[in-house]
């Protein structure tokens, strides 16, 4: 077979990533759970009948770089041969290629004419999968059975008929299984949309056109991604970093890793990190893997197109057994979202002394994970709420860092706070920009947010995986971190239960070791929790901040006076006008 | 016999069930199919592509004989 001309080429490629696009939008328009229609915590790619990734649509980065392995692992299980017209695959198996047990990937082999063409396939968050913690996140878990049910690779549809015993015995071991199979059928409502547009493709072209063009599209993209390799400097580059605590312990854990550029290709080696630990921040190899890519594609040219190709230079090498790479059965919830911020963060330390004008400084480091489960009076039903939130993210070399944003491994939205109060039993009180919070520099890193919410039923049971408590966002080329908060924290997580008039950390009130990862605290109603975020690292030395910048920032409410004057060497009188003469002596005098 | 099929007659002759849980000795990632045995310092290890045998000679070999003494 001819490969396919260069312009039919980009016509089938863009019009796959437009199908991925739809893919999700018939998604967000059919979930039932807001963590899908508002929140966007899914993504949507098309695999190739070998298995391999040729589209996806920019949705989540931790999820589309993990995916692969948990599409080859379900048609090398299953077996290409035993799938059939109808079949619906679905699995969650953090041990089979896999990120961790809320994530499930449902996948349905598109066949025209006899012949497997392509496999769409999505990743959906779901609210609840069982285990310890009323929609996971169990923040002191030690092995993967408390987290909730494994679901190996097995067919929900066969032949196109609901497997109705498979159904049962998931929906069985779900706390809302009304929104859960909702939200099952959303994904399939997803895999249909595909079938539907592939079936145009292998009509239009042919069956044959088509496929060879899936193969030239990887081949493509191999060829894009190695020449943005090759420019850059070859080296070895060595950055660490690290997580607080595992939940169990308060032992930090270090994240290595040794980048190596050499030519066309580039090795992300992570031996030296610490080994795998007692509580659920343990990362597998997808997890890992998926930030790698994630990275070399934010330092890339964003028209790369994503696929099975771009992957093939780069080699990851994550030793088994530590805490990049868990082994079975070791606890990994809190290794797709907290682990996997670290990693992005020592990578992008690898590569800003690599390509600095490339890279931020590291953002606020935690996707903050809150979840909770309550009765909702109103409703009569159990509702369970899983909270993601925003922060700062780090400076660039150009300008500040991005302000309340989701994390960059999740690029999720939030949920709304008319769509959340009107769903579930909470009361928000306060939800603001989380002042002084962005790391100094030339260019300021962004800032957090602050949270308060209200418990309105009568119980609640909740529970929390965060970091970057107790260690800051790093900054680059001088830019600083956040300041931390009163209590030295970054970010941050207190209640005020209903007889108190203060706010206090959970490591205080219920004695757990970890102020950031702790699992089934049971709260009344009156109790309000605040969710505080801190901001990125800054870019640049501070002190060659534009003045008016600063003064901006201080009008603004963004900077402090004081962080104007300490941090920055900009004196303002009661008015915020500048002193000139005052700053410029600071700044000559003192460099922070 | 594929390796997904002997694993599956494994387990449905009532013979004892195993995770899968073998990993690339030079990557690390869990190894979904059929592994490449190669002989490394006398011993037969699994990695999981040919491509793995390659970095491990080229790239991890010498970075611990360099660098920390290992294997």
């Amino acid at each position: 077979m001819e490969h396919t001309d260069p312009i039919t080429l980009q016509v089938i490629r863009e019009g796959l990533v437009s199908l991925c696009r739809s893919m999700g939008y018939t998604m967000s328009r059919t979930a039932y759970s807001p963590i899908l229609s508002e929140g966007f915590d899914f993504s949507c790619a098309l695999f190739d009948g070998t298995g391999e990734m040729v589209a996806q649509a920019e949705f989540n980065p931790v999820h589309l770089g993990s995916m692969p392995y948990a599409v080859e692992w379900s048609v090398k299980e299953i077996g290409l041969d035993n799938l059939e017209p109808g079949d619906v695959i679905l699995h969650n198996d953090a041990y089979r290629g896999g990120t961790h047990l809320t994530d499930f990937t449902m996948m349905a082999p598109v066949f025209f004419q006899g012949r497997l063409v392509a496999i769409p396939a999505t990743r959906g968050h779901q609210i609840d999968v069982g285990g310890m913690a009323p929609g996971g996140f169990p923040g002191d878990a030690t092995e993967i059975f408390q987290e909730g049910l494994r679901v190996p690779p097995v067919r929900v549809h066969r032949r196109g008929r609901e497997v109705e015993d498979i159904w049962k015995m998931l929906l069985a071991n779900i706390r809302v299984p009304h929104i859960i199979h909702g939200d099952f059928r959303a994904m399939f409502g997803s895999l249909k949309t595909a079938e539907r547009k592939i079936y145009d493709y292998c009509n239009k072209y042919g069956v044959q056109r088509f496929e060879q063009a899936l193969i030239d599209i990887k081949d493509y993209s191999e060829r894009r991604m190695r020449k943005e390799i090759a420019r850059l400097p070859d080296g070895i580059y060595e950055f660490e970093d690290v997580l607080d605590d595992d939940g169990i312990s308060d032992v930090p854990l270090t994240i290595k890793c040794r980048l190596i550029v050499d030519g066309e290709i580039v090795v992300a080696d992570f031996d030296g990190s610490s080994a795998q630990c007692d509580g659920p921040v343990n990362a597998t190899f997808g997890v890992t893997a998926s930030q790698v890519y994630s990275v070399l594609f934010m330092i890339s040219d964003p028209s790369l197109p994503s696929n099975h190709g771009c992957f093939r230079p780069i080699k990851i090498l994550a030793p088994p057994g530590s805490v990049v790479n868990a082994n079975y059965p070791a606890a990994v919830f809190g290794g797709n979202v907290e682990t996997s911020s670290r990693i992005m963060d020592v990578l992008l330390g690898c590569f800003a002394q690599c390509v600095p004008e490339r890279v931020v400084g590291s953002s606020f480091g935690t996707c903050q994970n809150f979840t909770a489960g309550s009765p909702h009076d109103e409703l009569d039903e159990y509702s369970i709420i899983y909270i993601y939130h925003e922060g700062g993210w780090g400076a660039r070399a150009t300008r500040d860092g991005l302000t309340a944003e989701i994390n960059p491994v999740g690029n999720d939205m939030n949920q709304p706070v008319e769509i959340f109060e009107s769903r579930f039993p909470w009361l928000y009180h306060e939800y603001t920009l989380n002042e002084n919070s962005g790391g100094p520099g030339r260019h300021r890193g962004g800032l957090g947010i602050r949270q308060r919410l209200e418990l309105r039923s009568d119980v609640g049971t909740m529970s929390l995986i965060a970091d970057r408590f107790k260690n800051p966002p790093y900054g680059v080329l001088g830019g600083r971190s956040p300041n931390p908060s009163e209590c030295r924290h970054y970010n941050d997580f207190r209640i005020k239960m209903p007889t108190s008039e203060t706010f206090e950390h959970v490591s205080e009130l219920f004695g757990t070791v970890s102020p950031s990862k702790w699992a089934r605290k049971r709260i009344h109603k009156g109790t309000v929790v605040e969710n505080t975020t801190t901001g990125g690292g800054g870019y640049g030395n501070p002190y060659e901040r534009d003045p008016s910048y600063v003064r901006n920032d201080v009008i603004d409410g963004y900077v402090t006076r004081d962080s104007a004057l300490d941090d920055y060497g900009v004196v303002l009188d009661d008015s915020n006008v500048i002193d000139p003469d005052a700053t410029r002596h600071i700044r000559s005098d003192g460099h922070k | 016999m594929s390796f997904n099929e002997s694993r599956a007659e494994e387990f449905s002759t009532g013979m004892r069930y195993a995770e899968p849980i073998h990993k690339c000795f030079c990557c690390g990632r869990l190894i979904p199919s059929e592994p490449v045995v190669a002989k490394m310092h006398g011993l037969d290890r699994e990695f999981c592509s040919e491509d793995c045998v390659s970095v491990y000679n080229t790239y991890r070999l010498p970075y611990w004989r360099e660098g920390t003494g290992e294997p």
